[in-house]
């Protein structure tokens, strides 16, 4: 039937190009990863060794536990931090709020890179931040405030994803019928109470999507821990990359590469478990 | 005798499981004829196959088995848009990036009409469906009457061999829909045209169609002109789905040919042509009859010359402004309704609960049903 | 109680400007910067100037590499807009049993870490021979970009009755006429919307295109490579700030025509009468 045939013709381009670009060179990376290295080519020896030495190595392990640290505060404090901006869209705004939503998200579309160099000539030691509080009297001058580590990772990278953690939120709170929130105040509860009765069980669908929707890509960062991450800040993302980058070991960074990708998947897996207690706490 | 405008010839269709909607076989083995000019309706509750019925003609499906013809034409394996047919949809589907004018000559552009001869035969059309002037209007911008007339005239403009309508009048408010079903019926005997009409309101079939097909579960049950479907149904599911009707339990005595004698529980017994059903000697079946057939009088009145006489007690009487019904328990089954107009003159007999009765009509006026 | 109401709304209201303001802050920053008299980023300013402005014309490798970027961007966002439009129709128009697993799919770029995905489109193209250049950047970029696109696409076609692809081919058009008369007019906003965010993405992309670039550089690429010459920072940051201001406004012309698209319009249903 032609119709089938149709169908087969929509879905074969996308379809060919994600298993080609996307599926298949994880598939490779995989292999490669299973691979001895012998001056930046693989040998075609099946070998274990590249992840005997992730897991004989206590330093990688130490780095990958700090990216999934590093991952869920930022998730964490990404998600915290843009609620209150989501509510303010669904709730406060009235008509405005689509265009404040996009006003809102529009800085997170420029380019990542130069965000963070501007976070880079504001949180440094010579940084317009502690020129700030150096030339309004609140610290020392040559104190520095944030120094280049985890934390400045943190700081930049919830900033960068505020906006986008937003989006989910404000999406569930704007399904929220007002009628509900009618009821809870017709029955006895003041607007607070409402809020953590009705209001924050109904959104927290859009809250647990908002935080994966951060975590995921927090955990693969490179570039922020890069640029502002000094030496404590590193993440695994940078042991990866600097694999490709300088050391050319690229079997090692193939597996570092697989490795990651089961932790994440593992990691989300794991919190999607969660998700089934909140129903729990929707009762509450 | 007139010419076969659409056929179907032993058509069954059977949906396969998709990923939404699970398997289900909504036509079995299907015949229908429809005359040429006529203004023919497909009748049925949801899920009869009416619909899907419709749509095989129109080819957005195709018969898991059988044959379909328009014009003599096998329409098998042809897709919609070379079929000599077109489609008023139920919720008009119209183009909400065209105007109303782009709209009604979008199958004459498919057509590569020239635009001087689409403006002059969409004006026409426009004139038709009494709706002059808005050519330039969106969809958008019309009320669900004029949305109904410009899919209309959408359909009208290519002079289809067989017009499809699919429950067009469904989202309209009752006023409007009695309008526009008069309009309609005054169109297709202007134009002609063949019209397959798709409907649950046995109300707007009666009104509208030169001939009835009723449909359950994928299969024909009568096939007639309103007043037969009417006064005629052969079998329980058309007396009780078109109007109201009561049935009275009963037995067949004996059956011949050309009539069948069947036992009331009352110890009555009646002649009746068989109708629809197959009777056997000792079957259980009912007599159909409608509430407006049935005349109701005081107990103790003297016996008229009335062919059934049952009596009963009233059980509810319910003003309808047009006519009283009446609710009357009997001895054995259902309670019987019986609908009295309310002319002037019967005003004083107006019966109430706990009164006994009695209840009479003609033979003629029975109909034997399985 | 109701002060106390009135006040914590108020709280929130003055919470979200200070937020809108400081995450507007950065871009400011490097504006300012972009004026600013002196090699250096830091404070105090020195002085006000254009002369990095007027610098940016001759900076030939810097230019190219805007040119690089806006051809990776324009030949990308094509690509991903008319696969996410494909898979869309499909997703919305069809009824069929692969459809989650069809969404599984597209989701995949969502899901997995830049850094994975450049590695791995880097070792593929290093084990099939494929050098990498402009072109490889483009293929990732489309790889990223589709499942949004498929989103914003889907989301515009599904408030559409599915009645009107039935009535065209009712009124004579095959499929592709209905794609082409219908489908594609009706989509358009999307289509646009589709278009310009896949191009913001893809020109102000880094992680990875990081991985999958050859000898020409991407935009970003050049930037990167120009972080440890300070001196050679203000034009970049002129160039940058330029940028940033043309991908926000780009992106509120984006945001506009898809929320066009959601409600003004009637979507062929029809309303009571």
């Amino acid at each position: 039937m032609t119709k089938s045939l149709r169908l087969a013709a929509l879905l074969t381009p996308v379809t060919v190009w994600l298993v080609l670009f996307s599926l298949i060179p994880l598939g490779v990376m995989a292999a490669y990863s299973f691979q001895g290295n012998s001056t930046g080519a693989v040998d075609g020896v099946f070998t274990l060794a590249n992840y005997q030495k992730f897991f004989s190595n206590s330093a990688f392990q130490s780095v990958l536990w700090r990216s999934v640290l590093i991952a869920l505060a930022t998730a964490a404090f990404s998600v915290v931090l843009a609620y209150p901006l989501a509510y303010f869209l669904a709730f406060q705004a009235g008509k405005s709020g689509m265009i404040l939503l996009t006003l809102l998200i529009a800085p997170a579309w420029t380019s990542e890179l130069l965000r963070i160099l501007a976070w880079k000539i504001m949180l440094g030691s010579n940084g317009t931040l502690n020129y700030l509080l150096t030339w309004l009297g609140w610290i020392a001058p040559d104190t520095v405030l944030i120094r280049f580590g985890p934390a400045a990772v943190i700081v930049t990278l919830v900033y960068t994803w505020i906006p986008f953690a937003a989006l989910p939120i404000y999406a569930s709170l704007g399904r929220i019928e007002k009628s509900l929130l009618e009821a809870s105040a017709d029955l006895g509860e003041n607007p607070l109470r409402s809020f953590l009765r009705v209001t924050l069980p109904l959104s927290l669908s859009g809250v647990m999507a908002s935080f994966f929707y951060v975590f995921v890509p927090s955990l693969g960062e490179w570039v922020t821990p890069a640029m502002v991450g000094g030496t404590t800040g590193i993440m695994f993302g940078n042991l990866i990359q600097d694999q490709f980058a300088r050391a050319l070991n690229w079997p090692l960074g193939a597996a570092f590469s697989l490795v990651m990708l089961l932790a994440a998947l593992a990691l989300t897996l794991l919190m999607t478990r969660v998700i089934p207690l909140t129903d729990l706490l929707e009762a509450g | 005798m007139p010419d076969t405008a659409v056929e179907l010839v032993e058509v069954s269709k059977t949906f396969r499981d998709t990923g939404s909607v699970k398997g289900v076989e909504a036509l079995n083995r299907l015949s229908l004829s429809i005359r040429e000019g006529e203004f023919f309706t497909l009748l049925g509750p949801s899920g009869c196959g009416k619909t899907t019925t419709l749509r095989l003609v129109a080819g957005f499906e195709q018969p898991t088995e059988g044959k379909v013809y328009v014009e003599g034409k096998l329409m098998n394996d042809l897709p919609p848009y070379r079929r000599p047919v077109n489609t008023v949809f139920q919720k008009y589907a119209l183009f909400p990036h065209l105007t109303v004018a782009q709209n009604i000559a979008f199958g004459l552009a498919s057509r590569r009409v020239p635009f001087h001869e689409q403006e002059k035969l969409v004006d026409q059309m426009l004139n038709l469906v009494q709706l002059a002037g808005i050519n330039r209007r969106m969809p958008s911008q019309l009320s669900g009457g004029q949305q109904q007339r410009v899919a209309l005239a959408r359909a009208l403009v290519n002079h289809p061999e067989v017009l499809l309508l699919d429950e067009p009048l469904n989202s309209l408010d009752l006023k409007l829909r009695k309008q526009m079903q008069l309009e309609l019926k005054h169109i297709q005997g202007k134009t002609g045209i063949t019209f397959v009409y798709v409907t649950h309101d046995q109300e707007e079939a009666l009104t509208m169609s030169d001939r009835i097909a009723v449909m359950n579960r994928g299969v024909v049950l009568q096939l007639g002109s309103p007043r037969e479907i009417y006064d005629h149904p052969q079998n329980r599911f058309v007396a009780s789905f078109i109007g109201e009707t009561n049935f009275l339990e009963a037995q067949v005595e004996a059956a011949q040919a050309a009539s069948v004698d069947v036992r009331l529980w009352n110890g009555q017994v009646f002649s009746l042509p068989p109708g629809g059903a197959r009777a056997a000697a000792g079957q259980r079946v009912a007599l159909a009859v409608r509430p407006e057939k049935l005349k109701i009088s005081a107990d103790g009145q003297k016996s008229q010359d009335s062919d059934l006489e049952i009596p009963g007690t009233v059980i509810e009487a319910v003003y309808a402004g047009v006519n009283t019904q009446y609710m009357v328990s009997v001895q054995t089954g259902e309670p019987v309704q019986i609908n009295i107009t309310n002319a002037g003159l019967y005003t004083d007999a107006v019966f109430q609960p706990g009164q006994r009765v009695k209840i009479r009509c003609a033979a003629a006026d029975l109909r034997l049903v399985e | 109680m109701k002060l106390k109401r009135i006040s914590a709304s108020g709280v929130n209201l003055v919470y979200f400007w200070i937020s809108a303001f400081l995450l507007y802050l950065p871009i400011l920053l490097l504006i300012i910067f972009s004026f600013n008299d002196s090699t250096l980023l830091v404070f105090p300013l020195k002085g006000f100037t254009l002369k990095w402005y007027s610098q940016l014309a001759g900076a030939n490798e810097l230019l190219r590499s805007l040119s690089h970027s806006l051809l990776v961007g324009l030949g990308s966002s094509l690509v991903s807009t008319l696969l996410g439009a494909l898979g869309a129709l499909a997703l919305t128009r069809f009824d069929f049993k692969g459809k989650n697993a069809f969404l599984s799919l597209a989701a995949v770029p969502m899901i997995i870490p830049y850094v994975v995905l450049g590695v791995a489109m880097m070792i593929l193209f290093k084990a099939i021979g494929i050098p990498l250049t402009l072109w490889t950047v483009g293929i990732g970029h489309v790889v990223i970009n589709i499942p949004y696109n498929v989103l914003i696409i889907s989301a515009r076609l599904a408030g559409f009755d599915k009645s009107l692809e039935e009535a065209a081919m009712d009124l004579g058009a095959d499929y592709l006429q209905t794609v082409l008369r219908v489908y594609l007019p009706i989509a358009m906003p999307a289509l646009l919307a589709s278009f310009l965010s896949s191009f913001v993405t893809s020109f102000n992309e880094f992680a990875l295109a990081f991985f999958l670039t050859g000898r020409e550089n991407t935009l970003q690429m050049y930037v990167y490579s120009q972080l440890r010459f300070p001196s050679r920072l203000p034009i970049v940051i002129t160039l940058a700030a330029i940028t940033m201001v043309a991908t926000i406004l780009v992106m509120l012309l984006s945001e506009w025509l898809r929320q066009l698209g959601q409600t003004g319009e009637a979507k062929g249903e029809p309303e009571n009468a």
